[in-house]
């Protein structure tokens, strides 16, 4: 190794040289203090900067940047987009929503802001398989005159399933988790956070439906989530409201906007999933 | 898939924030950058090719945005680094931390360096980025991210040791700043 340059030293101090030259130079520097003085600059730089704006990783992340991530519009053109046929069938679907999950006067803001995530096809595109409407989506969701509502293992997983537990796959390979219940805002209707765990190949999905007098369960949000791995699909067994799955923010969001004050206890939900969801007496 | 793309971002959030942070030296300039950079991203995610890194295309929005923002402003009357990082100090009166002043002194030298070098300061020490996909990044040569990147930092290695009450480590700084 002939004269070294700054820029060698700086890349030994940040990792960047090949085995042999790393070697090289660590022999050139334990008989060197000259160049070991002129290293320092490197290591305390990238030290010190590196510990210093290492905090920032740890602050939770704004509200709002989440929000724009989920709600900011992308191209139309862009080919996983979802059409405007789909869009407008959305924008149906979410009308039918809204006056599902506010039938009592929620204010319109609230309202708004889960129309909001459900029309951007951040929730919905997930499953939307071409622009004609689907009737059903491998058996869990059905378009029906007053919108989405869960059929089969997702509707009865929803029915009957504590939270935590997960319900039986079905022949499709798909089994729902029930993640947790709450009581919605403005009403005494259940609403249950659930995950859709599918085989290997197909997607995952993550969502939040609520049960109207009709015992039917309306879906509110439904995403593709990132595939759960091995350790997590293991999670059916483990605590109450460990969420038992990749996050999905924008169901965490849509709950939030709709929960009335804290989720279900679990005996709480035991008794009234023993009941029908009825409360107990009266 | 929309959705996945929208999942990943919001993943990569807390070390954009950070990035912007470096940049920008103040919190709440570094979330609007933070935002623009994403809303961006999203309104032309059609330039996204798929199976590359979303990461490195993010970084490149966030320095673009932030170099444009950047130079309007130093059109416009300049920079007061020095004045937001008084602030910072002053937040907690005398009682200000070890830990505060070490951020107020590398934030105040990363705010003094030229644009080009503050970028590949923020790259390469905070985010962990390597030469060559920072040069990748910024479509210029390694040779050039090597050299400027070593440029900001002796200059900021100056500026460290000599700011006052610097704790951290002053014997090899002290023998390295008489070698000069």
């Amino acid at each position: 190794m002939g004269q070294v340059t700054d820029e060698i030293l700086m890349a030994y101090a940040d990792g960047e040289l090949s085995p042999e030259e790393k070697d090289a130079l660590e022999a050139l520097l334990t008989r060197d203090a000259t160049l070991r003085m002129r290293l320092a600059p490197f290591v305390v730089t990238r030290r010190e900067i590196a510990s210093t704006f290492e905090p920032t990783l740890e602050e939770p992340v704004p509200e709002h940047l989440v929000a724009a991530v989920l709600r900011a519009p992308v191209p139309a053109r862009t080919p996983v987009a979802p059409s405007p046929a789909i869009e407008n069938w959305i924008a149906r679907a979410v009308a039918a929503i809204g006056t599902t999950l506010f039938p009592h006067g929620a204010s319109f803001a609230t309202a708004a802001s889960v129309a909001v995530l459900v029309s951007t096809g951040a929730v919905l595109g997930g499953w939307l398989a071409g622009p004609s409407a689907p009737t059903e989506e491998a058996g869990l969701i059905a378009t029906t005159g007053s919108g989405l509502t869960a059929s089969g293992t997702l509707a009865r997983a929803l029915e009957s399933t504590p939270s935590g537990a997960a319900s039986a796959t079905d022949a499709r390979g798909a089994a729902v988790v029930p993640v947790m219940s709450f009581r919605q805002a403005g009403s005494d209707g259940i609403c249950r956070e659930y995950r859709v765990r599918n085989a290997a190949g197909e997607p995952d999905y993550a969502g939040l439906a609520c049960r109207a007098d009709d015992g039917v369960w309306r879906v509110a949000v439904h995403v593709e989530t990132p595939k759960a791995t091995a350790a997590q699909t293991q999670a059916g067994g483990t605590s109450y409201q460990t969420a038992t799955g990749p996050n999905a923010p924008a169901v965490d969001a849509v709950a939030d906007t709709l929960i009335s004050g804290d989720a279900l206890g679990r005996d709480e939900e035991k008794a009234l999933l023993e009941n029908g969801w009825r409360p107990a007496s009266s | 898939m929309v959705d996945e793309i929208r999942s990943r971002m919001i993943d990569l959030l807390p070390r954009l924030r950070r990035f912007a942070f470096a940049l920008t030296g103040d919190k709440d300039k570094a979330d609007d950058l933070v935002q623009d950079t994403c809303e961006r991203a999203l309104a032309h995610l059609d330039q996204w090719k798929p199976g590359t890194s979303l990461d490195s295309w993010m970084y490149r929005i966030a320095q673009n945005i932030w170099v444009d923002h950047h130079r309007s402003r130093k059109s416009h009357g300049g920079e007061n680094t020095l004045d937001e990082v008084e602030n910072l100090v002053g937040q907690d009166g005398r009682n200000v931390t070890e830990s505060r002043l070490t951020l107020a002194a590398v934030t105040e030298g990363i705010g003094r360096l030229p644009a080009e070098q503050k970028v590949l300061v923020a790259m390469v020490c905070v985010e962990g980025i390597s030469y060559k996909e920072a040069a990748g990044i910024l479509g210029i040569p390694i040779g050039t991210v090597m050299s400027r990147l070593s440029r900001a930092r002796q200059t900021l290695y100056a500026s460290l040791i000599e700011a006052p009450q610097q704790a951290a480590e002053p014997v090899p700084a002290r023998a390295a700043s008489r070698e000069r």
